[in-house]
């Protein structure tokens, strides 16, 4: 254990020397100052960034065994669940990370809105952030249909019925988006595409503007 | 770290720059009891994270595919030649001569699947163009191993494969 420590204390040594990294440790994480005003609200925020984190690794897990194809979805799905070493808790994580990240942006959401913290100057954390709540419900969206069960296949089927509503684009729109006229294994191979890269792709960019903007501004204090 | 800029630097007595905290006391202290009990309770919860993660990554249980093989003789016609998946380990079975013959279809140069020639009557492996006759025996190509016999038996007219 000494060792192990004195190990520790070389490599910060080490590291401190080529790059200074201590005070940017504890500048951004062991000694970070928040103002004395701010309430247990605002770890919403920092906590859905963290469950976002949780949802790429376990998603990374699952993506080694899941088969995007709609014959063999719901058996890989079953496999993981049944065959896989832990598996199951890896998928039921990712599945209650799912609900867990709608809830946290929602009540970080409120908070900003409560607080009105989206005035001037931080207009445009507002707007990137609602880019990011509407890139989060649709990794939801896309995340449901992979395992194509019943409820997978049908809430798929009604969700992008919505869009015919809109006039005389609709129905393009709905085969744009299912890639054909029905819910297939176009649409689910779309959706898979979409799940795994696009949309975290956009996710990420809009997170680095949205933490950037942040340290730039500085967390909001009440007037 | 200190450099020429410091002596330039008119904004009163010196600032502290950011110290590290405190390295472990000498004698015992309540925050080295802290920091100890903290690192303690940061390995369990490590420890405890990490040990789903890497069983995860070990291999699943499959459903393996079937050891015993059973083939009735009067299925197995002149020159033909039957591939089956034993435990993940491809077979061939050939019936040249009226006599059956079962062998590992691996090559054994690198381990390509061998194919079957009907016309040639010789095993052939697309990889490097190795060439086995119907004993097994290898001919030509970068090979001089025979392939591998499987035992089997010849029960009630099956040709079984235990």
């Amino acid at each position: 254990m000494g060792r192990l420590i004195e190990l520790i204390k070389l490599i910060r040594k080490e590291l401190d020397d080529r790059f200074e990294l201590t005070p940017v440790v504890q500048k951004n994480l062991t000694h970070k100052q928040v103002p004395r005003t701010l309430s247990w609200a605002g770890c919403f925020g920092g906590l859905a960034f963290l469950i976002f984190m949780i949802q790429v690794f376990t998603g990374i897990l699952l993506l080694m065994y899941y088969k995007p194809d709609p014959e063999r979805a719901w058996d890989s799905v079953t496999f993981i669940k049944s065959n896989v070493p832990m598996g199951w808790l890896i998928q039921r994580v990712h599945s209650v990370g799912a609900n867990m990240m709608i809830a946290l942006v929602f009540l970080h959401m409120a908070r900003v809105v409560y607080l009105r913290i989206f005035r001037k100057p931080r207009e445009l954390h507002w707007i990137s952030g609602s880019v990011l709540l509407v890139a989060t419900t649709m990794m939801a969206f896309t995340g449901y249909l992979l395992p194509w069960t019943q409820l997978s296949y049908w809430g798929a089927k009604v969700g992008t019925e919505i869009p015919s509503a809109v006039p005389r684009l609709g129905e393009l729109i709905v085969v744009l988006i299912r890639r054909g006229q029905s819910i297939s294994g176009e649409t689910l191979g779309f959706f898979f595409a979409m799940h795994i890269w696009v949309i975290p792709a956009v996710s990420v960019l809009m997170m680095v503007l949205h933490f950037l903007m942040i340290r730039r501004t500085g967390i909001s204090r009440p007037l | 770290m200190n450099d020429s800029r410091d002596n330039q630097r008119s904004n009163g007595p010196a600032r502290p720059r950011a110290v590290a905290p405190a390295p472990a006391p000498a004698r015992p202290s309540r925050r080295g009891f802290f920091h100890a009990c903290i690192a303690l309770m940061t390995g369990i919860a490590a420890f405890i994270l990490a040990f789903p993660i890497f069983s995860f990554f070990r291999l699943p249980k499959r459903i393996s595919t079937a050891k015993r093989i059973e083939v009735p003789i009067s299925q197995l016609s002149e020159d033909q030649a039957l591939f089956f998946d034993r435990q993940g380990v491809q077979i061939v079975l050939i019936y040249t001569g009226r006599e059956p013959k079962v062998f590992d279809a691996a090559c054994t140069h690198l381990g390509c699947l061998v194919t079957w020639d009907q016309n040639e009557h010789i095993f052939h492996c697309p990889c490097h163009g190795a060439v086995f006759d119907d004993k097994g025996q290898a001919v030509k190509g970068p090979v001089n191993t025979p392939l591998k016999k499987i035992d089997f038996e010849i029960k009630n007219n099956v040709l079984v494969i235990a």
